[in-house]
């Protein structure tokens, strides 16, 4: 079985925000508004967090694009007291919303704030309507959303593969935020497949997981910013 | 406590949502009226067609198809037979508008279905999920064989193919 993950290099992210908003567009992400963004319900799959060091004029940015980690020893599914937020065999971590209560349980348990709550019924302007994704379901209000790793895209990949009569292979499946970022910092693939660039990455020295310490072995590992 | 919101219902309430509930659980499904009273046995029986011949799609595609004017004009630009709904069809292929055939069955957004996976790979006979079509004088209004994710779970437990919430659910 896969174990997909993505490595992000933090020298090369530029803090652009074009993973962000491909992700919105891919996973019918909605924006909230002015008040409910004030209130803090602001709903992000892919977020940026950005880290200032130092004094102006000597100032050194770090930008950390924040999916969800699907981390193999989630805190998160284990709190969920319907099974709607679960690991599963590919190593993801699935969140079918019309199995979810809404108790937010699981949003306390991430310790990477990945999830999001639907206060409201997502509102998309008449515009947008026709640039929904049709291969994402939108959510209704009441259940937690959070990154998939695209895994419609997964889906659709298995697909074609089978009906090709072959072997899935790795550049089939790669999520909108790995394929829109112009820098290419982000790589995804199977941290399992010894071949793939992405295991090489991870085993880069500067290789390091947010919060490591916790145990909850996230599956996207960051490369270290490093001065030049 | 009032945990429940029934709680907050009168027992007059209670009984109309458990009525509701009852008979709306028993009709789900709309009935569906095609706009060409169609024959799928005289189809299958007369003409020996196959169901993916006019359903073109279903072996090669993810997506099904209901069939569009090219391929009924391949038989019927002139009368085949006398009645009544053939004529709407050859009025139809000569003009060259399309008749806009109602589907019935129609998933969710939030699944998943790959026909050709089901129909090619699956090698799973139409009738399984969508009944013996081929024996129906008049087009059908409803699913024959109501679709349901107990069904879905049950065969995909017969076949060992895996009952992970993500394989369907997007
Ligand atoms: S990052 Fe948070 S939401 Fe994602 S798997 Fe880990 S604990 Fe769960
Ligand atoms: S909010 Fe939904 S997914 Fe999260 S723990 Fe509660 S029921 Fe489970």
């Amino acid at each position: 079985m896969a174990k997909w993950g993505m490595v992000i290099d933090l020298n090369k992210c530029t803090g652009c925000g074009s993973c962000v908003n491909s992700c919105r567009m891919e996973n019918n992400v909605p924006n909230v508004g002015d008040k409910a963004a004030q209130a803090g319900r602001t709903m992000d799959w892919m977020q940026i967090i950005t880290e200032y060091h130092g004094n102006y004029p000597n100032i050194r940015i770090v930008h950390i694009p924040r999916p969800c980690f699907q981390c193999n020893n989630p805190p998160c599914t284990k709190v969920c007291p319907v099974h709607a937020t679960f690991l599963n065999e590919d190593g993801l971590v699935g969140q079918i919303y019309q199995r979810c209560i809404g108790c937010r349980f699981c949003m306390a348990a991430c310790p990477y704030s990945a999830k999001s709550f639907n206060y409201s019924k997502p509102d998309f302007p008449e515009a947008y309507e026709k640039t929904l994704n049709p291969d994402v379901t939108r959510r209704m209000n009441g259940v937690v959303e959070k990154c998939s790793f695209c895994h419609h895209r997964l889906a659709i990949a298995k697909d074609v593969a089978r009906f090709e009569e072959r072997d899935l292979e790795e550049e089939d499946y790669q999520p909108a935020c790995s394929e829109s970022c112009p820098t290419n910092a982000i790589t995804f693939g199977d941290l399992d497949n010894p071949e793939h660039r992405v295991t090489h990455l991870m085993h880069s020295n500067r290789a390091f997981r947010l919060e490591e310490e916790l145990g909850t072995e996230p599956k996207v590992y960051y490369l270290k910013k490093e001065d030049k | 406590m009032k945990i429940l919101r029934f709680t907050f219902l009168s027992k007059k309430q209670i009984i109309f949502v458990f009525l509701y509930l009852l008979i709306s659980g028993c009709s789900k499904q709309k009935k569906i009226e095609q706009p060409v009273a169609y024959n799928h046995a005289i189809h299958v029986s007369e003409a020996g067609l196959d169901c993916i011949d006019c359903h073109t799609g279903v072996e090669k595609k993810m997506y099904a198809s209901l069939p569009s004017i090219k391929r009924c004009k391949s038989c019927h630009s002139i009368m085949q037979g006398e009645s009544a709904a053939e004529a709407l069809v050859v009025e139809a292929v000569n003009n060259n508008v399309e008749i806009p055939w109602k589907p019935i069955y129609e998933l969710e957004d939030y699944v998943f279905f790959s026909h050709r996976r089901h129909v090619k790979s699956g090698k799973i006979s139409c009738a399984v999920c969508h009944g013996e079509v081929e024996k129906l004088v008049k087009p059908p209004s409803k699913q024959l064989v109501p679709i349901s994710m107990k069904g879905c779970l049950k065969c995909h437990d017969n076949k060992s193919i895996s009952n992970d919430c993500l394989t369907c659910h997007v």
